[in-house]
């Protein structure tokens, strides 16, 4: 075994867990009665898309974050600059998965509200009683 | 032991996808260099060279989040706020009652919560301020400092963040004064075209192509990265108390809300 | 007005300690943003931490809460870290344990809650409840000598409770 072929399995592997888990959670979602679970699996999915996105964006190390971190009292030369941009990780799919988290939790905390006046109309949070009873 | 079975064969089928994968060679090797947009964004995220491209920090999230891509950011925030709406508006009609109570936990939790509180804020605001240069920002201190009213709504109860004064109204309003910063930072430009009538863009940070306009940069010789400080300071207090009139709804007991809940239908 | 002032000095200091600290720098801009927000934390927690601002702003209480820091991360952790480490290695396992009451006699929430505190953190002993009105903690002892008050409160927290009256009290 070759360190090509391991570092190749282990690139596989993780795209794969990645499908993986997010085929687990779409199943969570639509098979699930119970809408709390529904909301733990939909976070579940929400989760994993961000990891995705933040994985595209990753650069092998040697790598730093993407965060210049000369002087910065007084203007960088294009020598630093050139380096820093040769070595920092993609900062785009971190900007996109920042609002994606924050719009997530938003989404999340309408749909926690909802499902709480839910429970507090029909008293209970499973989907087929709920379709049953009438508020 | 059937759940059991079930995770070894998901792991088995995982490992034997990705020797086949590997074996049938699906994938290259991944991750070895970033997109070239990419290394447009960190090449004249903090270039003063090139001024017309830059955004002069060197937080290259912040720059696209406030700077690069600030209308997607700007729309996000509105979809984040009209959450919160929609969470008030499922309340409405529920009052937050204000009494005295001595409910909470032991004094002890009480006391090394109430030294914690000071210090969060500090925390809070350090990630906020420091936005533009270190990793974090406005989103990121909101959150943070969202913590203060949660602890306190555990450990000392609600009436006692209601009694000091963190209503929902209170509330309502530091959030909207957030929300009516942002829209003033991004409409600061407009203001300096109509009133010296040089070209500016909505959400401009620094000098474009066609537009002489721009934020200052550094203030007293201390970086400020022009736009991107006034909208973490903004974005923090908007998230901050979006959060607290979440938490102070969460916590309103059960009996108050059926009792607003099943006014007309049940009685 | 100016009372408040005076209370959000104290916390105020921390304030600005804990920002320069977390920030992890100490440039001109940190030094002005760190005073605002320290000014401005230290106002709005004032009334809920400080009750009266003289004591807080005691170099007498600061120099005996350095002692009393020196004092207990020195000699009374190391004591009782090894009481416990030899009570761990013996193979007989010498070990007594039981919830035993500890009395106090202190009135200030921050004195009980540092007397809590230091009792829990030393190895061998945990707080697990305390009741203001009768003064006493409920404190779990890997080595219960005897149940009675007196001998709880001389081999748990007189040392504690002797430095914690000069600094809170």
């Amino acid at each position: 075994m070759s360190d090509v072929a391991i570092d190749l399995f282990l690139s596989n592997f993780i795209l794969i867990a990645i499908i993986g888990t997010i085929g687990v959670s779409l199943y969570g979602i639509v098979a699930k009665p119970n809408l709390i679970k529904k909301i733990i699996a939909l976070t579940i999915f929400t989760d994993t898309a961000n990891v995705i996105a933040i994985l595209i964006g990753f650069r092998r190390p040697p790598s730093v974050p993407p965060v210049f971190t000369g002087a910065l009292t007084r203007p960088p030369t294009l020598e630093e600059l050139r380096a820093f941009a040769s070595s920092a990780v993609d900062p785009l799919p971190q900007a996109l998965v920042l609002t994606a988290i924050v719009i997530g939790m938003a989404v999340n905390l309408l749909i926690i509200f909802i499902t709480l006046q839910v429970f507090r109309l029909y008293g209970t949070v499973d989907m087929r009683r709920v379709r049953e009873l009438r508020g | 032991m059937r759940k059991f079975l079930i995770a070894a064969a998901v792991i088995v089928i995982a490992v034997l996808a990705s020797i086949a994968a590997t074996v049938g060679g699906a994938l290259g090797p991944l991750f070895n260099g970033v997109r070239s947009l990419a290394e447009f964004y960190l090449l004249n995220v903090f270039n003063p060279h090139n001024q017309t491209l830059t955004a002069m920090s060197p937080e290259a999230v912040t720059s696209i989040v406030w700077d690069y891509r600030g209308l997607d950011t700007l729309f996000e925030t509105v979809v984040f706020y009209m959450a919160i709406i929609g969470c008030v508006s499922l309340h409405r009609g529920i009052e937050l009652i204000r009494k005295r109570s001595e409910a909470g936990l032991s004094r002890i939790v009480k006391t090394v919560t109430k030294i914690l509180i000071p210090l969060n804020i500090v925390i809070a605001a350090s990630i906020a301020l420091h936005g533009h240069l270190t990793p974090g920002g406005g989103f990121q201190a909101g959150a943070a400092m969202a913590v203060a009213p949660i602890i306190v709504i555990v450990v000392f109860s609600r009436f006692f963040l209601l009694r000091k004064g963190v209503t929902k109204e209170v509330a309502l309003s530091l959030r909207s004064m957030g929300l009516l910063g942002i829209a003033l930072v991004a409409l600061i430009p407009l203001i300096a075209w109509v009133t010296t009538g040089s070209a500016a863009y909505v959400m401009q940070n620094q000098v474009k192509a066609d537009s002489s306009f721009s934020f200052p940069a550094y203030i007293g010789g201390s970086l400020v990265s022009g736009s991107l400080i006034w909208y973490n300071i903004f974005e923090f207090l908007a998230v901050t108390f979006g959060f607290t009139i979440v938490f102070l709804l969460l916590s309103v007991d059960e009996e108050t809300v059926r009792k607003v809940l099943g006014g007309e239908e049940h009685e | 007005m100016v009372r408040r002032f005076v209370k959000a000095v104290t916390p105020g200091i921390v304030a600005f300690l804990t920002y320069v600290v977390f920030s992890g720098s100490i440039r001109p801009y940190d030094v002005v943003t760190g005073i605002i927000v320290s000014v401005v934390a230290g106002i709005i927690t004032a009334e809920l931490l400080v009750m009266s601002p003289t004591k807080a702003l005691n170099p007498v209480r600061l120099l005996w809460l350095i002692i009393y820091g020196l004092y207990y991360l020195i000699i009374a952790e190391s004591r009782a870290h090894f009481d416990v480490a030899k009570r761990i290695i013996n193979p007989k396992m010498p070990i007594k344990p039981g919830i035993v009451r500890v009395p106090f006699n202190v009135k200030t929430d921050y004195a009980i809650t540092s007397i809590a505190n230091s009792i829990t953190n030393t190895p061998g002993t945990v707080v697990v409840d305390l009741n203001t009105e009768k003064q006493v903690y409920y404190v779990h002892w890997i080595d219960v000598k005897a149940p009675d008050p007196k001998t709880t409160f001389e081999h748990i927290s007189k040392m504690f409770e002797r430095f914690i009256k000069k600094v809170f009290e």
